[in-house]
């Protein structure tokens, strides 16, 4: 079954004087989902999403909302509404009245509007609080609030330009699994702006992750862990040891190679690599790494020396000097209570399954 | 199971915003909304301004005016002993009244920015009531204090401490001096104490933390800072004072009486408004200049400070 | 609320103090003294000053004429001002710094220049004077005050609260309306009430442009030059003392309120 979709971004830049914010976009946008838009600060992915909202326009390109070009409408007409990131509270006016703002033109009778209030408030579990001032609220209460407003409008599309970036980081979490529940029960499409990978992938059904103005890839929380399209994504999302490989033999969906440190790898994904390539660079997550004492080279093992070791809690991190190699690898352990803390010089054997290696640019 | 790099990616939430208006663009918006003010300061100020200027060339005979281009009403507002005086006068007064004024006003706006804690707007606030009232009875009620018969001298002889009025204390350029001094004094207090409010206090521990005794402190890090303060007190005082017209003639006397007199006087009674243009025009030349030359050697002071 | 140590600096600030408003408070003390001649030992307790003051016709008319120009001067200047103060704030456009200074010149510039200028140009160009004209000239200096203190009202306005309602799906106008003038409306009010009182109080240009209407300044300025009048005149600017400090108190607590409202404070007068 395909899902048809809200939004379609064609070809979409915006330039600032010399300053490319965005360089060719292309998106699409399935109706219901629940879409971020992930980079650091300055990717473009906010002025993006001020180009779906129409607070701005495109040089070049389009924006497609429900199939309909909106080329020249202003934000006042367009289909959707935001979540500002610091919410943009009216601060002259209560909670029932900001939530109620967008309703004046539907003219509804005073009966119809306060139900409607009413119940987009319980909706974010503020039920009551009609008649709080603005200025009363707290930072979680003010997000809740936001989110009513718009929610009430009941528009195409909900964007939300980094919501929970003001918050605490427990508020911040709680927040993450109430706005994704809040998604599915009203089942209209989200957008959400962050630069936090957390965020993204707690949330998310698919992400697209941005650098300099443009899109490095787009894909499911899972699938960009796994099989991130580029170094710059593999690096944003979670850690990544990067290791330089010579290529010896490439065949179709395999590859061997000679990696620093590593010894000779079989790739068996060509993803990312062109067919002339005899330099890549291979990824792997530092988890997908095993520890071992002792030394115990052989297919899928390297001997190295622990030169820091880092205590995460939960995890372990391991900085692992390998021969021919200059930058420490990083490994991850799960602290059991197995798990002996290893002391930096230690000899240990690294271990790794070669499926866990993906090749990049 | 998530590693280093990630975390370390900063907060920092700002893209750039594009501040591009909705539907048309900002420089049009932008000038369309400025253009009423702007429009009526063309004809109210810089269409007056230069018909000023412009009748600074000109000449009169009692009602008739020649437009024929001269440099005369210069020459005689710049030669003539009268204006010289009246000239020098204006700005030797307007000067004095600056230092004096700074110099009270200074550590006025130190003690409400540093030593005041809590009511540092009730404070603002009580120095501010006095200059919102009526700048022309301000002035007469020196005239009043300082008169022969005056409250000053009344109430001196009244306590038995002189026997005579003194009469040396109204209608001479101190009267002028004092009284605008006092006119003046919350002009000067608010930018000095703004200029001190914005010092950053970790600056001060700073100094001092580095071995600066309190007035080694003050030369070097206190007064070069709020530096942007006095300038702005100096000017909001001297150019208004230089051109006052009101304090002069109320109680400056024949030698207190300052150009905006004169002025006034050829724009009144003499009749002759191209050489009092000429005055109005040499006058606002000598303040730009002499206000350009202060800023300048004010802020050079302020970076030589060491 | 003063630090101890500091005797030397407190006791300047205090004397200063009363440097700044001794000769203030001679006003109401000597308009209450039941003597022509303004001077001590004050003579008694006497309110006649005060009841003269209800019989003078020509100080009617001129109060008449000076709340006139002040009321008219207030609305312009403060709608002009909440033109430019806004372009200030939320546009970019060629020129904003150069223009919005322009506008702020009358603030730097000696009124009597003001003044003489005013004078040659409504005269020359048959306009002549009235107090339309004071009212013109006190637009232009009042302008620059206007300014300032909208400028700072308009910037505590968050530029995503007109977005939000913009989003939510109202016009430009509706959103000055619904969001916009509330907001800044203390500053608004602050703006009409400084402007007010500047108004009332100016001399010069007045004193230049009035032609045969004078306003309250000038009229007090006409009865200075004799000394059995100098008590009425006392009495009087007792009242405009008192009337000028509740003006001012009221504009003061409106801008707090305002800066309250966009989430900002400190700042003076």
């Amino acid at each position: 079954m395909t899902v048809p979709n809200i939004i379609e971004i064609n070809g979409v830049s915006r330039h600032f004087g010399p300053v490319r914010a965005l360089d060719g976009v292309d998106m699409q946008i399935r109706e219901g989902e629940f879409f971020s838009l992930l980079g650091p600060s300055g990717c473009g992915k906010t002025t993006l999403l001020r180009l779906i909202a129409g607070f701005d326009d495109p040089t070049a390109g389009e924006v497609l909302i429900a199939g309909e070009a909106m080329t020249g409408v202003p934000a006042n007409l367009r289909p959707t509404n935001m979540v500002f990131q610091n919410y943009a509270i009216f601060p002259h006016l209560n909670v029932g009245r900001n939530v109620a703002y967008g309703l004046r033109k539907l003219r509804l009778a005073p009966d119809e509007l306060k139900s409607r209030v009413s119940s987009a408030l319980e909706m974010v579990d503020l039920t009551g609080l009609e008649d709080r001032g603005a200025e009363e609220l707290s930072g979680g209460q003010r997000q809740r609030v936001a989110l009513a407003r718009a929610l009430i409008m009941r528009p195409k599309v909900l964007l939300l330009d980094e919501p929970l970036s003001a918050l605490d980081k427990k508020l911040r979490e709680q927040m993450q699994i109430e706005l994704r529940r809040l998604q599915r029960s009203v089942g209209i499409t989200f957008i959400l702006v962050t630069h936090d990978q957390h965020e993204a992938l707690t949330m998310s059904d698919r992400i697209a992750v941005m650098f300099e103005g443009k899109v490095d890839q787009i894909a499911s929380p899972n699938e960009l862990y796994e099989r991130p399209a580029s170094r710059a994504v593999a690096g944003f999302i979670g850690g990544m040891n990067f290791i330089d490989a010579a290529v010896k033999k490439k065949t179709a969906n395999q590859i061997t190679a000679e990696a620093a440190g590593l010894g000779t790898v079989v790739v068996a994904s060509e993803d990312n690599v062109s067919d002339d390539a005899s330099e890549i660079v291979l990824g792997i997550r530092p988890e997908r790494l095993s520890i071992s004492t002792g030394k115990k080279a052989g297919k899928n093992r390297v001997v190295g020396t622990i030169s820091d070791a880092a205590f995460f809690g939960e995890v372990t991190h391991y900085y692992v000097d390998l021969p021919g190699r200059q930058e420490p690898l990083a490994v991850s352990v799960s602290n059991s209570a197995e798990h002996e803390t290893l002391p930096a010089g230690a000899k240990v054997t690294i271990g790794f399954d070669p499926k866990s290696l993906v090749p990049l640019d | 199971m998530t590693s280093i790099p990630a975390e370390k990616v900063a907060t920092d939430p700002s893209p750039a915003r594009p501040r591009t208006a909705w539907r048309s663009s900002d420089a049009a918006k932008g000038l369309t909304l400025i253009s009423p003010p702007v429009l009526f300061a063309i004809a109210l100020l810089a269409i007056p301004i230069i018909s000023t200027f412009t009748y600074s060339f000109w000449t009169q005979d009692y009602l008739v005016v020649d437009t024929t281009i001269t440099f005369a009403n210069y020459y005689q507002a710049w030669t003539e002993p009268i204006y010289r005086l009246l000239m020098t006068r204006s700005v030797v007064v307007s000067a004095l009244v600056t230092v004096i004024t700074v110099l009270l006003a200074y550590p006025m706006a130190y003690f409400v920015a540093f030593h005041v804690r809590e009511r540092q707007a009730l404070w603002l606030f009580l120095i501010t009531i006095p200059f919102w009232t009526s700048y022309l009875l301000r002035v007469f009620t020196w005239k009043v204090i300082l008169g022969f018969n005056g409250v000053l001298n009344s109430g001196l002889i009244w306590l038995g401490l002189i026997e005579e009025p003194l009469d040396f204390l109204l209608y001479n350029a101190s009267a002028v001096i004092i009284t605008l001094a006092h006119a003046w004094a919350a002009f000067a207090i608010l930018p000095i104490y703004v200029s001190l409010r914005k010092i950053d206090r970790s600056l001060l521990e700073a100094a001092t933390d580095l071995g600066d005794g309190p007035i080694r402190r003050f030369w070097r890090i206190t007064l070069p800072l709020s530096m942007p303060g006095i300038i702005g007190a100096a000017l909001i005082i001297f150019i208004p004072t230089v051109s006052d017209y009101v304090t002069p003639a109320l109680v400056g006397g024949p030698d207190g009486l300052m150009i905006a007199n004169m002025i006034q006087v050829q724009f009144g009674k003499a009749n002759n408004w191209p050489l009092g243009s000429a005055l109005a025009v040499s006058a606002m030349l000598i303040v730009t200049i002499l206000s350009l030359t202060f800023v300048i050697g004010a802020r050079r002071f302020a970076r030589s400070a060491r | 609320m003063i630090s101890s140590r500091n005797y030397g600096i407190t006791a300047f600030a205090f004397i200063y103090l009363g440097f700044l408003y001794l000769p203030i408070l001679f006003l109401p003390l000597f308009s209450f003294n039941d003597g022509v001649i303004v001077a001590f030992p004050i003579k008694g307790f006497s309110t006649r000053w005060y009841s003269t003051l209800m019989s003078i016709e020509a100080l009617h008319d001129a109060l008449w004429n000076s709340l006139r120009v002040a009321v008219s001067t207030s609305i312009l200047a403060t709608i002009l001002g909440v033109f430019g103060a806004r372009a200030f704030t939320r546009y970019r456009f060629p020129g904003r710094t150069a223009l919005t200074s322009f506008v702020m010149v009358p603030l730097v510039l000696p009124e009597i220049i003001v003044a003489i200028s005013l004078l040659i140009v409504l005269i020359k160009s048959g306009v002549g004077l009235s107090l339309v004209s004071v009212t013109l000239g006190h637009v232009l200096l009042c302008m620059p005050f206007a300014m300032a203190v909208l400028i700072s009202s308009f910037e505590g306005l968050d530029q995503s609260l007109e977005e939000a309602s913009f989003d939510l799906g109202e016009s430009a106008a509706w959103t000055f309306w619904r969001v916009i003038l509330p907001i800044v409306a203390p500053g608004i009010i602050a703006s009409l009430l400084i402007t007010f009182t500047i108004s009332l109080d100016e001399f010069i240009v007045a004193f230049f442009l009035a032609g045969t209407d004078p306003t309250l300044p000038v009229y007090i300025w006409s009865q200075l030059r004799f000394a059995a009048r100098l008590p009425s005149v006392l009495a009087l600017g007792s009242i405009m003392l008192f009337a000028s400090f509740i003006l001012l108190w009221l504009a003061e607590m409106l801008r707090r309120k305002s800066q309250a409202r966009s989430g900002r404070s400190g700042g003076i007068i």
